[in-house]
């Protein structure tokens, strides 16, 4: 069972040598919503006034990404910022807050986290969606539901295929399990 | 040998057979996986060590020296490897999960090697040991275990 991950609750989370110093903590996660992909994480300094260090972990130099922290083999494998977010669109990779659409017009709510399968490569599989407009699976206003590889982006807005509604979920681990069964449908129906 | 069981024992200068000073802790140096020296107790503020391969015997009641020149007054950063303690260390795995603090130690009284790491919930073989810095001593995933040339191989 893959893990998935939410970006909201990665920011913060120590990243850690395999020597055993706490290096840096997790400022933001980067990735491109259009092509599902995380890129890594930019960095800030850990401690009370830490602050940005204009610094980024790719995801590939990741030794691990566990519970407690994310795991580097050392400080060498930061980036300046600016050499991970190159070639790159800002709204495609900061989608909190953008509306959600079905390609058949129905609006579903906004974006309020981004959620990864954590792999070799990490893997945008889905979104949580607030404020939902629809029916949700559980009484609150809140829900998962599964992306596609691809999906259309703008700065404000998102577009997912109609048939993802009929996998909304209230947890991660219905959310996995939705995934497969979304992405199985998506590839019987091409 | 258990670290928790050997704190406070003496250090015992055979050649005088009296007590030069009593064990305060054990310095682990984390590439060897061993234990590389004893912390002592003695007079004055600056921590006196008691290198490995300095002394004679880790024994069951006391720990033998042939003389007490052999002790250092070593200046910080004269250690290759930060002089952390372990007890109460927290503990995380290559994979960046917790398994809670160091409780205890076990190790081999004559080669000084760590044979095992006791955490709250988890006994964690000491081959596993990958480093030991301020925020956590890291440990590999068991199927990971890096093999140094000097481990013994198995039976």
């Amino acid at each position: 069972m893959t893990l998935l991950v939410r970006a909201r609750e990665l920011i913060g989370r120590p990243v850690v040598t395999l020597g055993g110093t706490d290096v840096a903590e997790v400022k933001d996660v980067l990735y491109r919503v259009s092509i599902g992909r995380m890129i890594g994480f930019s960095l800030n300094a850990r401690g009370f006034l830490g602050g940005p260090l204009g610094t980024g972990l790719r995801w590939s130099e990741v030794h691990g990404l566990g519970r407690d922290a994310v795991m580097v083999s050392g400080e060498e494998a930061f980036r300046p910022l600016s050499e991970l977010l190159d070639g790159t669109d800002p709204g495609d990779r900061d989608v909190l807050g953008d509306r959600v659409f079905t390609d058949r017009g129905v609006e579903l709510g906004v974006v309020t986290d981004v959620v990864f399968a954590v792999e070799s490569q990490a893997k945008v599989v889905g979104y949580e969606i607030g404020d939902l407009k629809v029916r949700g699976p559980s009484p609150g206003r809140k829900a998962f539901i599964p992306a596609p590889d691809t999906v259309s982006v703008s700065g404000e807005a998102l577009v997912v295929p109609n048939a993802a509604t009929d996998y909304l979920r209230d947890d991660l681990a219905g959310l996995g399990a939705a995934v497969e069964e979304f992405r199985a449908r998506l590839r019987d129906n091409s | 040998m258990r670290l928790r069981e050997c704190l406070g024992h003496p250090v015992l200068d055979t050649s005088t057979a009296t007590t030069i000073a009593r064990i305060d802790g054990l310095v682990v140096d984390p590439a060897q996986r061993r234990i590389a020296a004893i912390r002592l107790r003695g007079a004055g503020r600056k921590p006196i060590y008691l290198l490995w391969e300095d002394l004679d015997a880790f024994g069951p009641d006391a720990v033998t020296v042939a003389s007490a020149e052999v002790l250092r007054r070593l200046e910080n950063g004269a250690l290759p490897y930060p002089e952390l303690e372990s007890i109460g260390r927290r503990v995380l795995t290559e994979a960046g999960d917790e398994l809670g603090t160091v409780e205890d130690l076990e190790f081999d009284p004559s080669s000084g090697a760590v044979e095992a790491v006791f955490t709250q919930s988890d006994q964690i073989d000491g081959k596993r040991i990958l480093g030991l810095g301020a925020y956590a001593l890291v440990v590999a995933k068991p199927e990971h275990a890096p093999v140094l040339p000097t481990d013994r191989p198995p039976g």
